[in-house]
This record gives structure tokens, sequence and C-alpha cells, in this order.
């Protein structure tokens, strides 16, 4: 079966999320081995960006099971009401789910630890934000080694601590 | 002076399919379909809404929960809307397959 029917044959789920971003991840450390800098930039940021959906998906409740595509229409309403300034990029902007993710956890009287939050939005709002956005797939970019680590370091951060930011 | 004409964000079946839901939602007919189904959590807040309609088909899942929530927004209290967290929508056959009666 071609690939394309295979994703049409079935919904997205919470769980193949949690696959999917694990999977970009180590397909991102291959590329920044081999000295393909942009693809790593590139893939770090994807896993980061389904890491912050997990995270916020399963704070509300979301199942392994649950599809995905039916949870962005109620985060869209929930974000217009609490922070309207704030882009979702088509749903791929780490700003907008971090936000969500910090927001709604007060609001259920559930506010991230400080240090933990302070973490996050170091990592994610002070630098893989600004190092990724999803259109980087289109365009021709120019990423020093050094730059592709760091970015490297703060998804790894998402890797590690994304299981903790929903609890 | 700058001449410029807006567009909509969203094609103009978006627009139609929530006027219609909205319609159902606030004096369900008669006819088969739509079908909008709830579910209410241990607060008896509904949570999850799901819409089961043949003229999804053409429209991807994205769209149709967005549609829901306008149409949520446009038929219940705003706290009431804050509140859903899962709004999909499924064809019959969809719904069929994910056992939603």
């Amino acid at each position: 079966m071609a690939l394309r029917d295979q994703i049409l044959a079935s919904v997205e789920t919470l769980g193949d999320l949690v696959w999917a971003a694990e999977r970009r991840f180590r397909e991102g450390e291959e590329l920044l081995v081999t000295n393909h800098e942009a693809g790593a930039v590139y893939m770090f940021g994807v896993s980061a960006e389904i890491w912050l959906k997990v995270s916020c998906f399963k704070f509300i409740g979301a199942t392994p099971a649950t599809p995905i595509d039916s949870l962005l229409g109620p985060a869209k309403v929930w974000m217009k009401a609490s922070a309207p300034m704030i882009d979702r990029e088509a749903y791929h902007s780490l700003l907008f789910w971090v936000e969500y993710l910090l927001r709604r956890r007060r609001e259920e009287g559930s506010a991230l630890a400080s240090e933990l939050a302070g973490k996050l939005r170091h990592h994610v709002v002070s630098r893989l934000f600004l190092d990724w956005k999803i259109d980087l797939r289109y365009r021709h970019t120019l990423v020093t080694e050094q730059h592709a680590w760091r970015v490297y370091n703060d998804s790894a951060w998402l890797r590690q601590n994304w299981d903790t930011l929903w609890r | 002076m700058p001449v410029r004409e807006l567009t909509s964000k969203h094609p103009p079946e978006h627009a139609e399919l929530v006027k219609e839901l909205v319609r159902e939602w606030k004096s369900p007919s008669q006819s088969p379909e739509p079908v909008i189904l709830f579910e209410r959590d241990s607060k008896k807040k509904v949570v999850h809404v799901y819409v089961v309609w043949d003229k999804w088909r053409d429209t991807d899942r994205v769209a149709r929960s967005e549609i829901i929530m306008d149409a949520a927004e446009q038929t219940l209290p705003a706290d009431e809307v804050l509140n859903i967290t899962i709004a999909m929508g499924l064809t019959p056959d969809e719904a069929h397959r994910f056992g939603i009666k």
C-alpha cells in the first residue's frame, strides 16, 4: 500500500505522536552526526513540537487512542479566549503550545512548578521558538555545527521532561 | 490610498457548515443528520462533542473540529465552550468504525 493510502486509512492518535517524536529526534541525531545541520535542526524542532502537543493533550485527559485532529479545534478556541495575540501557525507554533500548557494548567489550579516552568520557557520560548519554524522545510538555511548542537540540547531537554510537564 | 481585498481564511463551505450545524444544534430537526452527541465529565460538564454527518466527507479532520467549535461558540455559553476538549466530526462510516452511535 502506498504511504499516502496508509496515512489516509487511519487517524493520527496520541500514541502515534509519542512514537513519531522519538523517531524524528533520532533521525535528527543521525543528521547531526553526519553534518547535515539544517536537516537536523528541522527534525529536532518537529520532535519538540510533537512532545509539547503530547504534554498538552495528556494534561487535558487525552488517551493514546484519542485522535489528534479532534483536539485542535478546542485548543484553538481556548487559546483565542486566553491569549488571542499568539499565532498558532497552523498548530505548529512552539510558543502557542507552551503558552497553552502553562495557561491551561494555571487555569485549572495545577500550575507548573516555577522552576520547571522557567526551564520550559528558557529552552523552548527563548531558544527553540526562535530557532525553529515549520517553514524551515521550504528554506535554504545556513546552520553552524555549534548552533545545531544548541538546538539538539534544547530539544533533548524536552525529550527528557515532556512526561513531567503534563503530570 | 491602499486598496486591498479582504478574503476569509476559511473556504465558503466552512461558514455554510457552521450555519447548518448551529441551526440543528439550536433546534433539532426531524432529519437523521447531523447527529450531535455529547459526553460529560464527572461534574456534568460537556467535555466531548461528536458530530456524525455525511457532509464531512469532503472536509479534512482538523477543519471538522474547527467547524464544530465555531458552531459551539454560537450555541453554548462561553464557559461551557471552553470546557470542551474533544470536538470530533465523523461520517456515518467512520462513526461505525469508532463504535460511536
